[in-house]
């Protein structure tokens, strides 16, 4: 094994660990809708919203770093360059996404001084991390696109899927210095803040799980590259072409120009387009494999990938995304429940497959097959389902009550807060968060047993080849 | 746009998503297993696709330019399995002859 593919596999295990811990903030941020005064001057909601949502951000990206540093030496029979770089910022990623935690859980907050903003929280929504740790992460990705860019140079040779991930790391890097300028206006702000948030999210996270799937796709069922890789192009052109002017869906209420009303509902509307298309190419391959593959756990987290995007991105955000309807739903659980959705199908299942990818191809253990991965399979989608319907019915009861009966006062949204539905829609989603949570477990303990099941056959055949 | 409004048309943007993927799915299902109960479901499906649009059209306040888009959206869902597909058999064809 690659020494490439040995920090893959540190970086997917450091993946698993933060997706357990937004799980655990995310029950613990689901707990204050239903006893608004728990852990009151202990523990902040706020706060523990922060860990969940960027722990989501950062299980997710440390998932993408791993499927990379695990791909990358495969696809160019090479080590990768930069290697002992690329493992020490491993480890110094990991130490400050430590730190920032505990600061977040023990500092909280600070004084609106440069020093807070520096070391406590940059109070910009999903980029909190303090400006030490977002130098870090740029650090991290710089390194990241070195290595990418450097072995592929190296090795005097490129694919197409290395052509669309070297292209995708340009708006990776830049994008994210979106997280640092210090702009007083509000609209200015949050104008160029979600070219950050939206545009790293639905453009470049999307090309960047592309090549991840086509990588996939190849060693899964031993797709064709050429088909994989004509595929991509025409995926990578339309999610573009959708996503990057869709960017006007979250400009509809923040004081930018009314014409973003027709860009952003008219890209917005195309966006499920691609994902139907997308549905249909796996269709075509599950049922050119006859829904049979040697490693079923990521075969079948691959599927889940196809179909949770079309319906979490496509039919959840078709719903909301006119302007007509948004201005109702925008910053209600409804959007809360898409957000859930969207970021489970499109990404969520597309790093669990990878996992079970490397863990097959690392581990050399074929047999992954056994009744812990479906389960976890099961309970993980069916607490995403139950948590993002719970969800859905409050946001419309808020959307119907808070924002269009009540115009969107403060008294309709205390009033709110007691309206039956919502309650028993904070109620589901906490129920089905627990499910979520027994997914959780189960996916790590069939991990851990893989690792036992694998050391069990190894010590027989050791001891033949002894 | 009243709240009922607000909630009917917003269901009914879902449910016309909803209804071109369950089309898209069983018109792939239909080819690979060539059974005439799912090729008419498929057809079902994009029956009800066509309804759901004659709604949000007919019936929502939504304004004339997105229900303009509603009604081309329609059509094109009409299109994107077949396309998608002859274009993904075309590529493996084209692979296997390789």
């Amino acid at each position: 094994m690659y020494r490439s593919q040995r920090l893959g596999l540190k970086y997917l295990t450091a993946s698993t660990v933060m997706f357990g811990a937004m799980v655990a903030f995310g029950l613990l941020s689901s707990i204050y809708y239903i006893w608004p005064g728990f852990l009151l001057n202990v523990f902040n909601f706020n706060t523990a919203k922060i860990v969940h949502i960027d722990g989501l951000v950062i299980w997710l990206l440390m998932g993408f770093l791993g499927a990379i540093y695990w791909f990358l030496p495969q696809e160019l029979d090479r080590e990768v360059e930069g290697i002992a770089l690329a493992e020490i910022l491993f480890w110094v990623f990991c130490a400050a996404v430590a730190v920032v935690v505990v600061v977040f859980l023990f500092v909280q907050y600070g004084s609106a001084t440069e020093a807070s903003m520096w070391f406590i929280n940059q109070g910009r929504k999903y980029v909190e991390a303090p400006r030490w740790a977002a130098l870090g992460i740029v650090a991290v990705m710089g390194v990241f696109a070195y290595n990418v860019l450097g072995t592929t140079f190296k090795a005097r040779k490129s694919t197409g899927i290395l052509t669309v991930l070297m292209f995708d790391l340009v708006p990776l890097v830049v994008l994210y210095l979106d997280a640092f300028p210090e702009m007083r206006n509000m609209s200015q702000d949050l104008f160029w803040w979600w070219w950050l948030v939206h545009l790293w999210v639905e453009a470049t996270w999307e090309v960047l799980i592309g090549c991840i799937m086509a990588w996939t796709l190849i060693h899964l069922v031993g797709a064709s590259r050429r088909v994989v890789e004509s595929w991509l192009y025409v995926e990578v052109a339309l999610v573009l072409g959708t996503g990057i002017l869709g960017l006007g869906h979250h400009y509809f209420w923040i004081g930018t120009p009314r014409y973003w009303f027709a860009i952003g509902g008219f890209f917005s509307a195309l966006e499920p387009l691609p994902l139907l298309g997308m549905v249909v190419h796996a269709v075509y391959d599950a049922g050119s494999n006859h829904l049979r593959a040697a490693n079923r756990p990521a075969f079948y987290w691959t599927l889940a990938e196809a179909f949770g995007n079309f319906i979490g991105g496509g039919v959840w955000g078709f719903m909301m995304t006119l302007p007509q309807i948004n201005l109702y739903s925008h910053g209600t659980q409804w959007t809360a429940s898409h957000g859930h959705f969207a970021f489970w199908g499109a990404y969520g299942c597309g790093v669990i497959a990878v996992l079970y990818l490397a863990l097959e191809k690392g581990r050399g253990y074929e047999g992954l097959d056994g009744r812990a991965w479906k389960w976890s399979f099961a309970l993980l989608n069916t607490g995403m389902l139950g948590m993002v319907g719970a969800l859905l019915v409050a946001g419309m009861d808020q959307a119907f009550y808070e924002r269009a009966i009540g115009g969107s006062t403060w008294g309709a949204f205390l009033a709110m807060e007691g309206r039956p539905w919502f309650i028993e829609g904070m109620w589901g989603r906490f129920a089905f968060g627990l499910l979520f949570a027994c997914g959780y477990a189960m996916l790590v303990y069939d991990l851990l047993a893989t690792r036992r099941r694998e050391a069990t056959v190894s010590e027989p055949m050791a001891a033949a080849g002894s | 746009m009243t709240p009922n409004q607000m909630i009917a048309t917003a269901v009914l943007l879902g449910a016309f998503v909803i209804a071109a993927g369950a089309y898209g799915l069983l018109y792939c299902a239909a080819r690979i297993s060539d059974r005439k109960m799912i090729r008419t479901g498929g057809h079902l499906s994009y029956m009800g696709l066509c309804l759901i649009a004659f709604a949000l059209v007919a019936f929502t306040p939504l304004h004339f330019g997105w229900k303009v888009l509603v009604a081309a959206s329609c059509a094109i869902y009409l299109m994107i399995p077949p396309v998608t597909w002859r274009y993904l058999a075309r590529l493996h064809r084209e692979e296997r002859i390789r």
